[in-house]
């Protein structure tokens, strides 16, 4: 047992210490414009989405489930929180947090991650690009009323964001980006809304507190509904991240200790006045890229992001929200997945249509959980009408034409039911009737009532029916579902 | 027929390590299985960049990259195992062995060693491996590990190779040392040759009895020099007795303390692997 954790502790935390702990800075230097700027997006206090990227940070480096992910206050949260925090307030915010976390524990402990796997590349797609337009309409109200000095400072800011590698590759573009910003805003004193304008900033560690609501059933009528979308979407977006981490560094991760730890992140986070968090796409791929593969990255973005503010709390109030707006334009650019475009003409077009279905339902509705649902049932509605099409019916008359075997090919289940009871010829006299289905698959109650019409349609006609090779799967369900071989056989059959 | 398996890489050591191999394969007949193990693509660092820039499709960006760099550290070691691989059954070949099966895998060493532990007779490593500075005191990370993790013997080869005229069983009276005094008198590995001697290391007063080892080695035709000692450091001890005596060749048993004992307080066996400049056969 010892030994094992000394192997753990070196793998996961110190196998990669000096590159740990350089991209744990570039990743909290570019944490603190996300995380106000989606506090700015949830509509509470700056320091509210600080001290969740902290903790959560923090938090996460010990129980995620996936060494080099970086979790943090995120867009696609802050988005669920929006309507919750204007019509009841932070405190709720908090405890609907918190809540989140218990429903993201247990959801881990019932092994709910597995459940990734019906969620389709597609819809993955789908999600990310939703998100990337989500976090780009939130920059607009920022653009309201704005004279032409915001215009010009966001365009300097993009232009140093993307220009400023060309020269040198170590030192974060979005951080040269915003310093300029700010010191060209300061030098002439540009009349632009500051971050300072947007609400409290940390000025001390968090502190532990318990939310000031009364706990009462009439609070969890409020808080749930938000805490299940919170639940559903924090772990859609950290499972999908760690996919990518997975196959950015070719190593595995375990996913449901990933939800507890999502789970316990936030209930941490919730108690010590964070909102609720997940794991960030970008920020874990700029991990990666910089170098941060172990625990230690995620730990040091957390403990160094806590560390500027505190140390550099009166700079960051005057960072104008121009910078600002440029780094998420940055952010919404680089989530959004360009190639799929390109490959709407080369996919096959129901993928496409999934993607596309999942990108409006989200930025109709502004809910994630609710995109990836429908994109979920779309995807598993095209594959049922796609297996469906996997159903052959050959038949041959015997030499003396009294007799005809049909045999079946292929998958018989509710979407492809018709047309297997479609392939029988009634019209026929014969005076018997082979059914093989030896080859065939029966999967449901659909197919088991299909099978079962046909026979009796058979044997009214007074055509004698029999049935060859059930092979095991179909026969289970034949012998636990069927009624043609009961004696009373004609009262049973359904009536339509 | 008995397998051997020896677990290659580029170090130092290789040559040596065949070099034993052979020999014990062809004292006790039995055919070779050379593995070289490669290191998983993310055992190596990646490149790095801290722009912090999201650009255009950063994600497939940045996989097409690292699968690139993995790519091409990738072939350069298939191409490196190979001659490893080629290299070793040369001078298997040379000294005689009949049988040798190369096995090229990719991933952690330990993990593949216990793979292929059940069906191994005995297992050979050298004392560290190619990564690890040849001075450093300390010994190779993987062998302290396939050391904790194997039960089979476990045959470490040193810097040098000589002919094995002298071996030293280093008795503390523990399980693991029974049995390698058991394989000793049951297999054909030492019979018609070598000189067994027998030391016997008493931290306190242990009482160590060797009279009934004494036995078992003489009915098996070893006439052993016998010999009890007094010492607060049995592994000082026991390299200064194989210095003096010349011997070739070490036997003893292997981590019989937990790791939390060994941790603390200094394992035996690992100090005795460093102290000692002959191989040593580790039993469990």
């Amino acid at each position: 047992m010892l030994s094992l954790s000394l192997l753990y502790i070196k793998r996961n935390w110190l196998g990669n210490i000096r590159n740990d702990i350089l991209a744990g800075m570039v990743v909290a230097l570019a944490l603190i414009p996300e995380a106000i700027a989606f506090s700015i997006i949830a509509g509470v206090d700056p320091k509210v989405g600080l001290y969740a990227s902290f903790s959560m940070a923090v938090i996460i480096a010990f129980v995620g489930g996936r060494s080099g992910m970086i979790s943090a206050a995120t867009g696609a949260m802050a988005l669920v929180m929006v309507s919750l925090v204007k019509e009841h307030g932070l405190e709720y915010l908090l405890a609907a947090s918190i809540l989140t976390g218990i429903l993201q524990t247990l959801a881990g402990f019932f092994r709910l991650g597995s459940l990734m796997r019906f969620v389709s590349r597609s819809v993955v797609t789908g999600f990310v690009n939703a998100l990337a337009i989500l976090i780009f309409m939130a920059q607009l109200p920022e653009f309201k009323g704005a004279g032409i000095q915001m215009y010009g400072m966001v365009a300097l800011g993009l232009a140093i964001i993307y220009i400023f590698p060309r020269f040198t590759k170590a030192i974060p573009s979005p951080l040269v980006s915003i310093i300029v910003v700010t010191a060209l805003c300061m030098y002439f004193g540009l009349e632009l809304r500051t971050v300072g304008d947007m609400g409290e900033l940390p000025s001390t560690l968090p502190i532990f507190l318990l939310p000031d609501i009364p706990f009462n059933l009439e609070t969890l009528r409020i808080i749930f509904p938000y805490a299940l979308t919170l639940m559903a979407v924090g772990l859609l977006e950290s499972l999908m991240t760690a996919t990518i981490v997975d196959d950015l560094t070719d190593t595995p991760s375990n996913k449901n200790r990933e939800c507890v730890g999502q789970g316990v992140a936030n209930i941490v986070s919730g108690f010590f006045g964070g909102m609720a968090g997940c794991a960030m796409i970008g920020q874990s791929v700029i991990n990666i890229k910089s170098g941060g593969r172990g625990r230690l990255s995620t730990l040091f973005a957390g403990l160094f992001l806590l560390f500027l503010l505190l140390v550099l709390g009166d700079w960051v109030r005057q960072i104008p929200m121009a910078a600002l707006v440029a780094v998420m334009i940055m952010v919404s650019i680089g989530t959004f997945s360009w190639s799929s475009f390109k490959n709407l003409r080369t996919h096959p077009k129901t993928s496409s249509l999934v993607m596309i279905t999942t990108v409006i339902v989200v930025v109709i509705t502004h809910d994630l959980a609710m995109g990836v649902f429908v994109g979920v049932l779309t995807s598993a509605l095209f594959f049922a009408r796609k297996v469906s099409r996997l159903l052959k019916i050959e038949s041959h008359l015997s030499d003396d034409a009294e007799e005809r075997t049909y045999k079946v090919y292929g998958q018989v289940f509710f979407a492809s039911s018709a047309r297997f009871s479609d392939s029988f010829d009634f019209k026929e006299v014969v005076e018997r009737v082979t059914i093989d289905v030896s080859v065939a698959h029966f999967w449901d109650l659909s197919a088991v009532g299909a099978l079962d019409k046909v026979v009796m349609k058979f044997r009214r006609e007074g055509t004698s029916v029999k049935l060859l090779g059930m092979n095991e799967a179909s026969a289970t369900i034949v012998d636990r579902l069927a009624v043609y071989d009961k004696p009373n056989a004609l009262e049973l059959i359904p009536k339509h | 027929m008995a397998k051997l398996l020896v677990c290659i890489d580029g170090s130092a050591y290789a040559d040596n390590l065949c070099a034993n191999a052979a020999w014990v394969a062809k004292q006790m007949n039995a055919e070779v299985d050379l593995l070289h193990v490669l290191r998983r693509p993310s055992d190596y660092q990646a490149p790095t960049d801290h722009t912090g820039l999201m650009n255009l499709e950063v994600r497939s960006n940045l996989l097409e990259e690292l699968t690139k760099v993995d790519e091409q550290r990738g072939r350069l070691d298939q191409e490196k195992g190979k001659i490893i691989l080629e290299h070793g059954a040369k001078i298997l070949q040379k000294a005689g062995v009949e049988t040798i099966n190369l096995i090229h895998r990719r991933g952690s060493l330990v993990e593949t060693i216990q793979e292929f532990e059940d069906s191994a007779e005995m297992i050979f490593m050298g004392k560290r491996g190619e990564h690890a500075d040849l001075s450093s005191i300390f010994l190779g990370s993987n062998l302290e590990k396939v050391a904790r993790a194997i039960h089979k013997p476990l045959f470490i080869t040193s810097s040098v190779v000589r002919p094995v005229k002298r071996f030293l069983i280093a008795y503390d009276g523990k399980d693991s040392v029974r049995k390698a005094i058991d394989y000793v008198a049951e297999q054909p590995l030492l019979k018609n040759g070598p000189e067994c001697h027998l030391l016997a290391v008493e931290r306190a007063k242990d009482n160590i009895q060797t009279s009934e080892v004494e036995q078992i080695l003489s009915q098996a035709g070893f006439a052993s020099v016998v010999k009890m000692e007094q010492n607060q450091h049995p592994d000082k001890a026991i390299s200064s007795y194989v210095v003096e005596n010349e011997i070739d060749l070490l036997i003893t048993g292997a981590y019989s303390h937990s790791r939390m004992h060994s941790l603390f307080l200094g394992s035996t066996t690992a100090s005795l692997i460093k102290a000692c400049k002959i191989p040593l056969l580790l039993f469990r």
